[in-house]
């Protein structure tokens, strides 16, 4: 009997003390803590693919679309297009707030934390300057959507947008200014270039950025910020690596295409099928180009009845975020900046010679000869419009250079947006509003 | 005497074995009767006597034993040293007589088995706790027992409804009135905030899994079709339930018991002949009483339209509605609006008033009167040796609203053997089947079926003259692109089933090392497996949204990449858990005085949830064949709802316990009683220092009437005071400091597929233990020969650290997180009084009476920047905060007090408009902080109510007995979802009569358009619905209290005399009625007062039954 108990009393206590943390030690299946170099790949990846689908929202915000009523979609963007950032319908679709702040979560957990764990290599340093990379170019786009345009007189007292550098999800953040976002740009698209490995990603994973897109972020941060030197700098240094452009006498696809030899990084859907379905290219767009010689009509735009669609979008394989011609556009605009103007006439010159047929392109260089400087600064703003129509560039481009009135006719009524119109700031969401009462 | 009485075999009584005799003699009676019984059988019960045979080397083994004669005597020769005999009868309960040494005659009793326990007996009840029995003398803690056959309702198909008003400090609310629904149970309030606050089931000491209710005003969980393991026991199979209150009590559970414990004993095989029960109910649910819903019938709908038509500065979805549609086809809007009714011309007005006429019952239409019936049948017996009991199921319940219905088929099995005088073991199998029935309703809000029953114009028919369906113009979501949506379609070419097979086995074993020391275990599985299926054929609305969104634009052409057909969804879940207990009791008695019962045991729990999901698109029902999808592009074929086949991960848990109590008894008087448990679990990710947490009680009681002292007061025949205090812990397993994260894949260009690491929850390292504290204080009192009992508890629990889910600021990259927000208490009492008021042979009457009430107090709360409401410090938990309105003004926008100041909307919120300066009337914002809009509001109530209780009256009149129970629910404020938004009103939809009190008690119709109206601030504020301030106006707010009639059951037993011959033991025949009454302060537009406010929730069934039940 005291054999069974003996026992019993041992099976007993083996089994709590020594099987027990054992019993207990499941690795959950396709769960992780992320150390290696390998995981936070995966990690970074994940912010690559959450980052936000906000430049097909701005297009709905420009003169280049008008919205088709018929479409299902429509009451979720019609107050978008109505410039209606404040009650708005429960259906409209929100400005992405979150979604920018969820990327930015995953590059800090990949900066504060990956940093400590994965193995010193270089494909370590190539994550973390992806990462900065990105966290940086998520502030650019935050700080253009809900700031003010960059003006160096007022930027440290206009309202930026809050910045996110550590995980903790018991802070609450004020808006920093907007030369504080810049800074902080700044100060992470440093960091990057510093540890940038790759020259330039393979193609079909050029989303990520390389040396070269990071350069090309650079030359464009640059020009919104009206500092020429930097962007004439940023986008000669580009345009030595990767300066190839697409002639479209002969190519078969638009040129903001993943494919097309003049992708430098391909993250941003500018124009993704909801909103592809939902509008018509304006009027006013249509008529800023020749129809018969600018090779870019039928590759950008379709008959559907009396009105056009826009092509160049409405699928993942037109992802678009840098390509080269708009280097040679931000070259132009700095050099006219500079007052070399002759050189920006090349400049832009390059790229046309690339858009038109031989005779076009002819036309076009005769009309742009005798141009002064403002007349040849109109010209490459329109042949912007032209170049980038529905990449998700006009909303921007307007922000920063005139800020003009626009009016959309919706359901019949006219909606104005004035000249210098506050609204070309765009309001906090109200989801954001309703978390953080500092915003 | 019997007639069906079985002679016992006469037992050999010869002893080979050369050994000292002695001859008892006795005589047995019937306990109640004291009438002789002959044939009663007397046996030494503990020991076989061997006898040599003739044969060498083989030992005969007999038991000595012989039965009564006709006069009730008997005579038996027994071994000089034989310590005991056993007295048994079939049907009655045995028992074991101790020979003394100068005693050589024994007068016995016997009670039959189904009587009733006597008082005397009273004592020596148990109480089941699930991994012990307590005797009820050494009962220390709060618990309380229900016999299945008080409460027992026909028509009722799970048991969880059926304690409804049985038990103080349970709360048990139906959430909605589909077939086979959860109620929500809690017992003495909410303990926690974040993680689950059912209360955890135990089926014969096994913890079921899956039986957490969730949130019913969300309409997604209203829909959707859930199996709940408790609705799979047939309560055919229930004999008792227990229910562990305080910590004391549940201690023993570990934290999961935080909620209580509801712990279910099932029936088993009683020693007997094999006992045949057979029940059979029919019940009749009525069709809920739509009238209830208080909506506007067409007349008054096409009044109401015409009446906003006359307004142009209505601009909210101002083409709704078919007098609108009417008015702007035939281009008299402008006519109508200058000339009024009069200057229309006649095609219009002809068609306006043809609206009037159609009155569409939509409460015939979408409900109706369900016939549905219910079978029983069990078989149970047992020897000395072994029993069984083995039982069959059946119920069919059809929904009232039409198209939902829900069906159970049990089998139960159980068993029961002494193997030997050591070592007993028991299995039980419960086997079910069931099948839940819907229809698909989870393409848009606005179709669930008492919501759209509520919106749908009463004017709108649902078919055309031709017969084809006629298509409703007005649903939601599709302003100008339009998806034709028609109930009746979806309804019948819909389908939603959940069926559920499920498998329970539990085996013991249980083995007496010593006379003091007992060990057991028990294994107990349980396997589940749901299949749900969602089908939606080519003509219905949900195929047709779905069709919308694959509308893509190629070669100058909209096309859809959606193939023809239906679409088909199927989730197949598996759900498995073992646990294994192994326990050791050691009991003893030292010199009659000291009593120590000590158990120790561990636990193993391992839980294993699987879930595969596949689609068919394009599905044809008569081949049964699904069409690949071409996708137009790669992005289309990377969207997750295009997903064919999806495997989630499996979620494995594992739970490692020790556990044990002791209790110490002195003198029969004074008990204490300690109970610890420590809980490890699979904690990934988790700090080391949480993966093992102590849970731990210690009580007492005092049994006073056992005091010399109370010998004289013979008026108090029982009277104990019980005294308790615990601690428990939580920590929310899902939250972790670490970054955890979940594989994925994406394609973020075309071609190529990469696997992504997506964070699982926000990595929070700040979050620390929730811990309880639990004082109860008790007193069980039985006055007058126990013709009066009363308990009554009084209680108090602390809470400290809660962890709740709260918003986060969008800039962490997250919506919510779990955080330790605060402490909070929740204090109450309970008082269960039965009485039995008149108690004679041909006519008893008892009742009883449960009363709890519980108001918890929120001691402190982290106060957060993005809060709306005011801090709930020093109110309930579930406090409730209203806007105080002060009638309306003259444009009929709601006045609100300041203090005592009354003032207008815009002084209220301090509204100002943003752009006055170039852009008037376009954005409202307010001036004041978000801690002045906090203190707008004012505390009107508490959500939870104030009193709980039931009141249950059993009455027996000869053969008749009659049972009505009531349960009552007092004081509970709630706030119902505004009938109407008066600023943005959607003609396109029907109303309650509300809408006639708009601009006088209720806001009036308003616009939030700048021109013509001094109000549009307020109305643009409203509109957007900052602050949730529309919602959250006085006006919507109502303390509800109701009792409700549950159960009225007259039953008729026929007479012995007729049914003896038969062969037949007793039969009943029963009239039950469910839910006829309610009485309550109004629940205006809304079908129970348990609903009120739920836009969703289906009607509670009303139902008569009628039924038999037999057995042989």
């Amino acid at each position: 009997m005291r054999k069974i108990t003996t026992f019993i009393a041992l099976a007993v206590l083996s089994f709590s003390s020594i099987g027990c943390d054992r019993f207990l030690d499941i690795q959950p299946e396709g769960k992780i803590i992320p150390t290696s170099v390998e995981d936070y790949r995966k990690v970074l990846t994940s912010a690559y693919a959450k980052y936000p689908i906000h430049k097909s929202l701005t297009g709905l915000r420009t003169d280049e679309v008008s919205l088709d009523e018929n479409v299902s979609d429509f009451i979720a963007y019609r107050e978008i297009a109505m410039w209606k950032d404040s009650n708005t319908d429960q259906a409209t679709t929100e400005f992405p707030w979150v979604s920018f702040y969820s990327v930015i979560f995953y590059l800090n957990q990949i900066i504060n934390e990956g940093s400590k764990t994965m193995k010193d290599s270089p494909e370590k340093q190539q994550i973390l300057a992806e990462a900065y990379a990105l966290r940086a170019y998520s502030y650019f786009d935050m700080v253009n959507l809900y700031g003010k345009p960059y003006n160096s007189a007022t930027a440290s007292t206009d309202r930026g947008v809050p910045i996110s550098l550590e995980i903790d999800l018991e802070q609450v953040l004020k808006p920093s200014s907007v030369q504080e976002v810049y800074n902080q740009i700044h100060a992470d698209m440093d960091q990057a270039q510093e540890l940038m490995i790759e020259e330039e990603q393979p193609s079909g994973i050029h989303y990520r950025f390389s040396k070269v897109a990071l350069k090309a972020l650079q030359a464009r941060a640059a020009l919104y910020q009206s500092d020429w030197n930097a962007a004439l700098n940023f986008s000669n240094q580009v345009l030595t690596v990767k300066g190839q452009l697409s002639n479209l006498n002969t190519a078969a696809t638009a040129p903001n295409h993943y494919t097309s030899v003049e992708s430098i990084m391909a993250l941003d859907n500018a124009l993704n099928t909801n909103v592809q379905n939902l509008s018509f290219a304006t009027p006013e767009l249509l008529s800023k180009y020749n129809t018969v010689t600018d090779k870019r009509f039928a590759l950008y735009f379709e008959k559907n009845g009396s009105k056009y669609k826009v092509i160049k979008g409405g699928s993942s394989d037109f992802k678009v975020s840098f390509r080269t011609a708009e280097m040679y556009f931000i070259k132009s605009e700095a050099l006219v900046k500079l007052n070399r103007l002759n050189e920006a006439k090349e400049t832009l010159l390059t790229v046309l010679k690339n858009r038109y047929s031989t005779e076009g392109y002819l036309a076009v260089q005769n009309s742009i000869n005798p141009m002064n400087t403002s007349e040849f600064m109109n010209f490459l703003m329109d042949e912007r419009f032209r170049e980038f129509a529905l990449e998700g560039q006009r909303w921007y481009d307007l922000r920063r250079a005139n800020q003009k009135k626009i009016t959309h006719t919706i359901n019949g009524i006219d909606y104005v947006l004035q000249q210098n119109d506050v609204r070309y700031t765009i309001e906090f969401p109200r989801s954001a509003k309703k978390n953080n009462p500092f915003l | 005497m019997k007639k069906t009485l079985i002679l016992l075999p006469l037992l050999a009584a010869q002893v080979a074995l050369a050994q000292e005799k002695k001859t008892i003699t006795g005589k047995i009676e019937d306990g109640n009767t004291f009438q002789v019984m002959a044939g009663a059988s007397i046996k030494i019960e503990t020991q076989s006597i061997s006898s040599k045979t003739n044969q060498e080397g083989i030992i005969e083994s007999v038991s000595i034993g012989t039965v009564t004669d006709k006069n009730g005597k008997f005579i038996l020769e027994i071994p000089a040293d034989t310590k005991s005999v056993m007295v048994s009868y079939l049907g009655y309960e045995s028992r074991i007589i101790l020979i003394n040494e100068d005693q050589t005659h024994y007068n016995v009793t016997l009670t039959p088995v189904s009587s009733e326990v006597s008082d005397k007996n009273k004592i020596q009840e148990v109480i089941i706790t699930g991994y012990q029995k307590i005797e009820k003398r050494k009962q220390t803690s709060a618990v309380s027992t229900v016999k299945m056959d008080n409460i027992n309702q026909a028509g009722v198909a799970s048991v969880d409804q059926m304690l409804a008003g049985q038990i103080a400090g349970v709360a048990v609310t139906p959430q909605t009135g589909s077939p086979g629904g959860p109620a929500k149970i809690r017992i003495r309030g909410t303990a926690s905030l974040s993680g689950p606050q059912d209360p955890l089931w135990v089926i014969d000491g096994l913890p079921l899994e899956g039986n957490d209710v969730p949130n019913f005003t969300d309409k997604d969980n209203i829909d959707q079709l859930q199996n709940f393991s408790i609705a799979g026991l047939n309560p055919n199979d229930i004999e008792d339930i227990t229910i562990l209150k305080d910590a004391a009590a549940t201690a023993i559970y570990g934290a999961r018991a935080a909620n209580g414990v509801i712990s279910i004993t099932t029936k088993k095989g009683k020693k007997g002949n094999m006992r045949v029960n057979f029940s059979a109910d029919t019940f009749v649910t009525s069709r809920p009483d739509f009238d209830k819903l208080n909506l506007l019938n067409a007349t008054e709908k096409v009044d109401l339209e015409l009446m906003l038509a006359q307004r142009s500065d209505l601009t909210y979805r101002a083409d709704k509605g078919e007098v609108m549609r009417i008015l702007m086809k035939n281009g008299q809007l402008d006519t109508f609006r200058s000339g009024g009714l009069d200057g229309l011309n006649s095609l219009t007005r002809q068609q306006i008033d043809g609206l009037r006429n159609n009155n569409t019952d939509w409460g015939k239409l979408l409900y109706r009167t369900a016939i549905n019936k219910q079978y029983g049948l069990s078989l149970s017996g047992g020897s000395d040796r072994s029993d069984y009991y083995f039982s069959l199921g059946y119920y069919d319940e059809e929904g009232t609203t039409i198209g939902t219905g829900f069906k159970r088929y049990n089998l139960t099995l159980k068993n029961n053997y002494k193997i030997s005088d050591k070592l007993s073991a028991g299995i039980s199998i419960f086997g079910t089947q069931s099948e839940r029935e819907s229809f698909v309703t989870d393409a848009d809000a606005s179709i669930n079926p008492v919501n759209y029953s509520r919106n749908a114009n009463p004017y709108l028919t649902p078919y055309n003259a031709d017969g084809s369906y006629r298509y409703d113009q007005d649903i939601d979501g599709f302003e100008n692109r339009y998806i034709p949506f028609n109930f009746l379609e979806e309804r019948n070419n819909t389908s939603y089933t959940l069926k559920n097979q499920s498998l329970k086995a539990i085996a013991d074993v249980e083995y007496k090392v010593t006379k003091d020391l007992k060990l057991t275990s028990q294994l107990g599985m349980q396997y589940d497996s749901n299949k749900t299926e969602k089908y939606a054929g080519q003509e219905t609305y949900f195929t047709r949204k779905m069709r919308e969104g694959t509308r893509y634009y190629k070669d100058g052409a909209y096309r859809y990449f959606l193939p023809d057909g239906g679409v088909k969804q199927n989730w197949d879940n598996s759900f498995f858990q073992y646990n294994w207990k192994l326990q050791a009791a050691y009991s003893t008695k030292i010199n009659s005085v000291h009593e120590i019962d000590v158990m120790a045991g561990t636990e193993i729990r391992k839980t294993e949830d699987n879930t595969t999901l596949t689609r068919a698109f394009g599905y044809d029902e008569i081949s049964r064949r699904s069409t690949a999808m071409v996708f137009p592009s790669s992005s289309f074929a990377a969207e997750r709802k295009y997903e064919t086949y999806r495997e989630m991960p499996p979620v494995v848990n594992a739970y490692a316990s020790m556990f044990a109590t002791a209790s110490y008894t002195f003198a029969q008087k004074y008990t204490f009683f300690g109970s610890v448990r420590y809980d490890g679990t699979n904690l990934f990710g988790v700090n080391k220092k949480y993966k093992y947490l102590p849970i731990w009680a210690v009580s007492g009681s005092w049994l006073v009437t056992k005091e010399n002292f109370m010998k004289d007061l013979t008026a108090i025949s029982n009277l104990r005071l019980r005294a308790s205090y615990g601690l428990q812990g939580n920590i929310d397993r899902n939250t972790s400091p670490f970054f955890i994260g979940e594989y994925y894949d994406t394609t973020i260009l075309p071609g190529t597929k990469e696997n992504i690491i997506n964070v699982v929850s926000p990595p929070n390292d700040k979050l620390r233990w929730e811990k309880t504290t639990n004082v109860n204080l008790g007193l069980d009192l039985g006055l007058f020969q126990n013709r009066i009992n009363l308990t009554a508890d009084v209680y108090s629990r602390k809470g400290t650290d809660m962890i709740s889910m709260k918003e986060t600021p969008l800039e962490t990259g997250f919506e919510y997180t779990m955080m330790n927000w605060g402490s909070l208490t929740n204090k109450g009492f309970e008082l269960a009084v039965s009485t039995r008021n008149i108690n004679n042979d041909n006519f008893k009457w008892t009742t009883t009476i449960n009363f709890a009430h519980n108001k918890s107090n929120v001691l402190s709360e982290q106060p957060r920047d993005n809060a709306l409401l005011p801090s709930r410090e020093g109110l309930p938990v579930n406090a409730v905060f209203a806007l105080k309105t002060a009638g309306m003004d003259e444009n009929g926008n709601p006045m609100f007090w300041k203090g005592n100041e009354k003032m207008k909307a815009e002084d209220f919120f301090k509204l100002f408009d943003v752009y006055a300066d170039f852009l008037p009337g376009q954005l409202v914002d307010t001036k004041l902080s978000n801690a002045e809009l906090r203190n707008l509001f004012t505390y009107v109530g508490d959500r939870d109510p104030k009193f709980t209780g039931g009141i249950i009256n059993t009455f027996k009149v000869r053969n008749f007995d009659l049972t009505v129970s009531a349960t009552v629910n007092l004081k509970q404020t709630v706030m119902r979802t505004p009938s109407y938004r008066g600023m943005d009103l959607d003609r396109g939809r029907n109303y309650t009569k509300d809408i006639y009190e708009a601009g006088t008690s209720l806001p009036g119709i308003t616009s939030s358009e700048m021109d013509s109206n001094p109000g549009w601030m307020a109305n643009k504020w409203f509109a957007d619905n900052r602050s949730n301030a529309y919602s959250l106006l006085d006006v919507w707010a109502k303390e509800i209290s109701y009792v409700r009639i549950s159960s009225i059951r007259l039953g008729y037993t026929l007479p012995k005399q007729f049914t003896s011959p038969m062969g037949i033991s007793s039969l009943r025949l029963s009239v039950e009625g469910r839910n006829l009454f309610v009485f309550s302060n109004g629940y205006k537009g809304y079908f129970d007062p348990e609903t009120y406010g739920n836009m969703y929730a289906q009607p509670i069934a009303k139902s008569v039954t009628v039924g038999f039940n037999i057995s042989f």
